[in-house]
């Protein structure tokens, strides 16, 4: 029987490389590797062209060609009979097409080679199964995402009122609504993307950081389009697997970002709010096809649910909660703690073990001097946002955000300061030792 | 057109893909499932199974112009070798048993790099196939870079 079209998704993959077959005008034939090829209706496919000048000089002499299509999961191969349409230089399909293949060549060390020049459309006109002796299966299917359960994971978001149940909410719904067990939340922040929430890993990794555009999240930011890889190289996955240390971590002053070591597929989703990309939802899992394009959709629901309830968040609180720190008690009690607080990146360590830098790191330092100081033991938001010492953003501080990702990386390192949410816009300071604080500057 | 570095590079666990052009057809698709490399002339042979490639077999012919691509999925290393067919025969028992020996090696191989299920035994071989003979009258660099496209020069 002759497949449709859609039902060859896990063709659509990028896991075994398609082929396409062109031929001149004289009979002479040409034969090459695809990138990426990808469904656009029932009855178009795009091919990407990076290095194809023969297969173009081809088509347009011959229109005609023979594009080769592997199943990613039961490696089932699929002849398309195909007829050239035309070509497109930019648009979504584009943009959306190129970010996969940068992320895709940025994760076998080919950042930059494989450039994407245009897509080449076809009309699909036959599909012949190429025989087989054996039925191949992969692992059991993974339940797949229904709208019923990505309605249940945006509703559960929708009713938190603050960043870190938003946060919360959603990775853990992506879990029990969708079976996606690993995943992480990263808020941008003065141009790098800071883990806030993270789920199913071992180490949390609150605090660890990327680089805009730096690799399959960093991208998804840059581009502004879902990142979504199936079949992880194991090269790649041995760079990821690397190990750090606590020790690095003093060393580095740079928290590691989770990892799952086995993974084969990782989605990245951009959060947008307004147009304007303000983290990303990422997810993997050690199975390979893990997330086709009904997940696609299910985590672009979800993200854009969770940024704009993180974006509302953060604009009530910045009105919210009083001005004035009231709650005071007597510092001290509890073994000593060294503190050191290095002014040239806002860095800050407990005893020698580093805890967090940046306005994170900033306002920490600025809780405990008050805290040791004065004997405060309450803070608003409002009035950390208003005290100029901080020299938090003008525009758009984060604060809430920050402060959540602050409060989860002491609680994740169990150090004897914590901070304690109170209530909406405030929180408290709880210090089970005698902080002894030091500035180290340069 | 084929130097030592290439005789070897074909000897390995590369991908094989030809492609065959009928008057007025598309061009067809088959894959290769082992080469043997000529030592003394710009010739090889291509086992290919007409059972699963019924269509590029039967476009199969001497004289007919033929173009091969093989990859390194390793190293993305590819190259596209193109000519003329020599000879068309069905294949014997010793290229019925390279073929089989090439499915065990590259399955292996693509199920080490992850790239197929480890065990798949997603290739198969019928005792149906031909070997095509290729003379070779030119090489082109496929794999990615700035040399896509280009002839191969020989290496001395």
């Amino acid at each position: 029987m002759t497949p449709a079209l859609r039902e060859l998704s896990a063709c659509f993959e990028g896991i075994i490389p398609a082929l396409v077959a062109t031929a001149a005008a004289d009979g002479t034939p040409n034969v090459s590797y695809l990138s990426q090829v990808t469904l656009i209706d029932d009855d178009h496919i795009g091919l990407t062209n990076q290095f194809l000048t023969k297969t173009s000089a081809n088509l347009a002499e011959n229109p005609q060609a023979t594009v080769l299509l592997v199943d990613g999961c039961t490696c089932a191969q699929y002849l398309l009979g195909v007829r050239y349409v035309r070509y497109e230089e930019s648009g979504a399909l584009f943009e959306r097409m190129a970010a996969q293949i940068e992320a895709g060549s940025a994760l076998v060390g080919m950042a930059g080679i494989m450039r994407l020049r245009r897509i080449d459309v076809f009309r699909v006109d036959s599909i012949e199964t190429v025989p087989f002796t054996v039925s191949l299966t992969d692992a059991p299917p993974r339940r797949r995402a229904s709208l019923e359960a990505v309605a249940r994971v945006v509703q559960a978001i929708g009713v938190q009122a603050d960043v870190g149940s938003i946060v919360d909410a959603t990775l853990r719904g992506l879990e029990a609504e969708l079976d996606i067990g690993h995943s992480l939340i990263l808020q941008l922040m003065h141009e790098r993307l800071v883990t806030v929430g993270s789920h199913g890993y071992p180490a949390g990794g609150i605090g660890s950081e990327v680089a805009v555009a730096e690799g399959l999240i960093g991208i998804a930011d840059k581009s502004a389009q879902v990142i979504r890889i199936n079949e992880l190289s194991r090269a790649f996955r041995f760079s990821q697997a690397v190990s750090g240390s606590a020790d690095d971590e003093n060393r580095s002053r740079s928290i590691r970002l989770p990892g799952l070591p086995d993974a084969l597929s990782q989605i990245a989703v951009p959060m947008l709010v307004h147009g304007q990309v303000q983290g990303v939802l990422f997810a993997e899992s050690a199975r390979r096809m893990a997330f086709d394009r009904d997940d696609e959709a299910a985590l672009v629901l979800v993200a854009s649910q969770a940024a704009a309830a993180i974006w509302l968040a953060e604009s009530l609180v910045a009105d919210d909660g009083a001005a004035t720190t009231p709650a005071s008690a007597q510092a001290g009690g509890g073994p000593g703690l060294k503190v050191q607080y290095y002014r040239v990146d806002d860095s800050i360590f407990f005893d020698g073990d580093y805890v967090i830098k940046g306005i994170a790191g900033r306002l920490l330092y600025y809780m405990l001097e008050q805290y040791v100081t004065a004997g405060t033991v309450e803070f608003s938001n409002r009035a950390l946002r208003l005290d100029t010492s901080l020299r938090l953003p003008e525009f758009k501080t984060n604060l809430e955000t920050r402060l959540l990702l602050l409060r989860r990386r002491l609680d994740e390192k169990q150090f004897p300061v914590r901070l304690i949410q109170l209530g909406r816009g405030r929180l408290g300071i709880d210090c089970r030792c005698t902080p002894e604080l030091s500035v180290i500057e340069g | 057109m084929l130097d030592d570095r290439l005789r070897r590079f074909l000897r390995g666990p590369v991908m094989q893909v030809l492609c065959v052009a009928g008057a007025g057809a598309p061009p067809r698709i088959g894959r290769g499932m082992g080469l043997i490399v000529a030592d003394d002339r710009d010739r090889i042979d291509i086992v290919i199974s007409r059972w699963q490639w019924p269509g590029a077999c039967a476009l199969l012919a001497d004289g007919v112009p033929l173009a091969l691509t093989v990859c390194e999925v390793r190293t993305y290393e590819a190259y596209q070798l193109k000519g003329r067919i020599a000879l068309l025969r069905m294949a014997d028992g010793d290229q019925l048993d390279l073929a089989r020996r090439y499915i065990d090696e590259t399955g292996r191989m693509l199920a080490s790099i992850g790239v197929l299920p480890e065990g798949s035994g997603a290739w198969t071989m019928q005792p149906d196939a031909l070997v095509v003979s290729l003379d070779v009258h030119a090489v082109f660099v496929q794999t990615p870079g700035d040399s896509a496209g280009k002839a191969r020069q020989v290496q001395p």
